[in-house]
């Protein structure tokens, strides 16, 4: 299969009436959506934009976003999907940016402001269905051909266009596919934006298996959300660490009710912390639950399903069937690593990205000769897992022993009175660094700073246990709902 | 009541005008984390059970809607 599109057409003839895409409460099949695809691929060809037009998207968890979607890959041209909540502005600002030849949003943006033209998304399915007609053809689009750029805040907070061709697009849904071995019956329900890589590609995994895709608007109605579960016989979840961390705190119960339901739970893009992972295991206990690593520049490189293999703390799984994993040095040589010769994780094979939509230097940066070179430190033990300990900028570095945080703080986690904490570096007085610990304490408990450090003791090297540790109201968190390591003091 | 809750609002984020505000879920304002802990707080406060039917959109878009959750839940007691 050359792209999602095409696995798209396949499944329409093989099973058309099989439900494809359910959103506010509409569902659509698989020969539905076919045709819709087809006739606003239609309306695109008729603009006769030249092949490789961005199209920008103002993403949402809608059937009309499936529509576009895939009618834009039929078409030849690039999908551009943007947060849902951006406004005209920044629509503007990035259709300038990518010289786009079309904008897709639920905007009014004032004629004579952007060049682009824009078409409401409420009017996409009209549009598919007006344009529609038997015996239309169309050339599938072919591997190199770009896909998607999907657009990443990196560490340097500048917004980055990755670009993802159609090869990567499926050697990443293959990788999805295979290592959580989505069942020919799955009910894939998706609360995470649409726009976001891990989730357009849960919509791109449910096509290229033919399977359903629930799309949902965000964790914050946990009523809707288990109504979901309950009214589509949900089987698999995308859940961030975030989110996982939301329900083990409010839902706990209603969530452990559905282990004979759910095959399995997808989390990744972020740290998890293992308490989480442990917690989830125990409620959980029928349910398969995989954590992906990768990223946008190389997605779901590898996937680790935690309740099987119980505790290999940090580990990210055995490399996915279309990536390889090694380990380089700061020179970017590969080293043979372990548990104390630890590198840079490095990721070849097609799931890696075409570069950053017009920033040479910055693809320069992570991607040389088919590789793309993370920040993330890590190694790989003898039988071939993989761990990954944390980026290269939160390492503490004491006189050349180095501390990854999350080792502490998976450690700390596991302490009973601990809601929450962040290990960092302050400098101490000699001019150097020494780890500190934050805590955030459950509610009701004190902090017995001797009991901790006995139990930090039990886990982790001397070197590695944090000289202060202070009790904090609470952590800063990124607009994600990441752990901000940059302004913790 | 309202003001109390009004208070334990402000101590989640201090910058939203509760008298009028009537989309805090639906605005993105609060985020996943904001209503955990505002469950959690209401949970003390009040003495009540919030379950599951109970954490909608409706339920915490305004200072007077959650009010009124609480009284509801405090009758059901």
């Amino acid at each position: 299969m050359d792209s999602i599109v095409q696995a798209l057409s396949c499944f329409a003839k093989e099973r058309p009436d099989r439900i494809a895409v359910i959103a506010d409460n509409e569902e659509i099949t698989y020969g539905e959506l076919w045709k819709e695809v087809q006739g606003f691929a239609e309306f695109l060809r008729k603009k006769n934009f030249p092949k490789g037009s961005r199209i920008t998207v103002k993403a949402a968890q809608s059937i009309w976003f499936a529509v576009s979607c895939f009618g834009i890959h039929l078409s030849g041209n690039v999908h551009v999907p943007m947060e849902k909540t951006i406004g005209p502005e920044g629509v503007v600002n990035i259709a300038e940016e990518l010289g786009a030849s079309m904008v897709i949003a639920d905007l009014d943006i004032p004629e004579g402001k952007i060049d682009a033209e824009v078409v409401s998304s409420k009017d996409v399915r009209d549009i598919a269905k007006e344009n529609y007609c038997e015996g239309l053809e169309f050339d599938f689009p072919t591997p190199d051909m770009t896909c998607d750029i999907l657009f990443t805040t990196g560490t340097t907070g500048k917004s980055k266009g990755v670009m993802e061709s159609h090869r990567a697009v499926v050697a990443v849904t293959e990788n999805v596919q295979y290592g959580a071995d989505i069942p020919k019956d799955n009910i894939y329900l998706v609360p995470a934006p649409i726009n976001h890589a891990s989730a357009i590609r849960k919509l791109y995994v449910s096509i290229l298996t033919g399977t359903t895709v629930v799309l949902l608007d965000g964790f914050t109605d946990i009523k809707k959300f288990f109504d979901y579960i309950e009214r589509y016989k949900v089987t698999s979840i995308l859940m961030p660490p975030a989110a996982v961390r939301m329900m083990l705190l409010l839902a706990e119960k209603n969530l452990a009710k559905y282990s004979g339901q759910l095959h399995h739970i997808h989390t990744g893009s972020a740290a998890f912390p293992e308490a989480d992972k442990e917690k989830l295991c125990q409620i959980l206990p029928e349910t398969r639950l995989y954590f992906a690593y990768g990223s946008s520049e190389a997605g779901c490189v590898s996937m680790y399903d935690y309740s099987k293999n119980r505790g290999l703390i940090s580990c990210v799984g055995k490399p996915n069937k279309n990536a390889n994993i090694f380990i380089v040095d700061e020179n970017r040589k590969p080293i043979e690593s372990s548990k104390v010769n630890q590198g840079l994780i490095a990721i070849s094979g097609p799931v890696v990205m075409q570069g950053y939509y017009n920033a040479p230097e910055l693809t320069e940066g992570i991607l040389k000769d088919g590789v793309v070179y993370t920040n993330d430190i890590g190694y790989i033990d003898e039988e071939g897992y993989v761990y990954m300990l944390g980026r290269r900028g939160d390492v503490i570095n004491i006189g050349g022993l180095k501390i990854a945080p999350t080792e502490v703080e998976n450690v700390v986690l596991r302490y009973p009175d601990i809601a929450d904490c962040a290990c960092f570096a302050v400098a101490d007085r000699m001019g150097g660094v020494v780890p500190k610990l934050n805590v955030v304490l459950k509610k009701g408990c004190e902090l017995d700073t001797a009991a901790l450090r006995a139990h930090m003791a039990k886990h982790l090297e001397a070197f590695k246990i944090p000289k202060q540790i202070q009790v904090v109201e609470e952590l800063p968190k990124t607009s994600n709902g990441k752990l901000d390591r940059k302004n913790l003091k | 009541m309202l003001e109390r809750i009004i208070e334990i609002l402000q101590g989640i984020r201090d910058d939203v005008d509760y008298y009028t505000e009537d989309a805090l879920i639906d605005d993105g304002i609060f985020d996943s984390f904001d209503i955990v802990g505002l469950v959690s707080e209401l949970k003390d406060e009040y003495d009540i059970d919030i379950i599951i039917d109970d954490l909608t959109p409706e339920n915490f878009n305004s200072a007077e809607n959650i009010c009124a959750l609480v009284k509801k839940l405090q009758e059901e007691d």
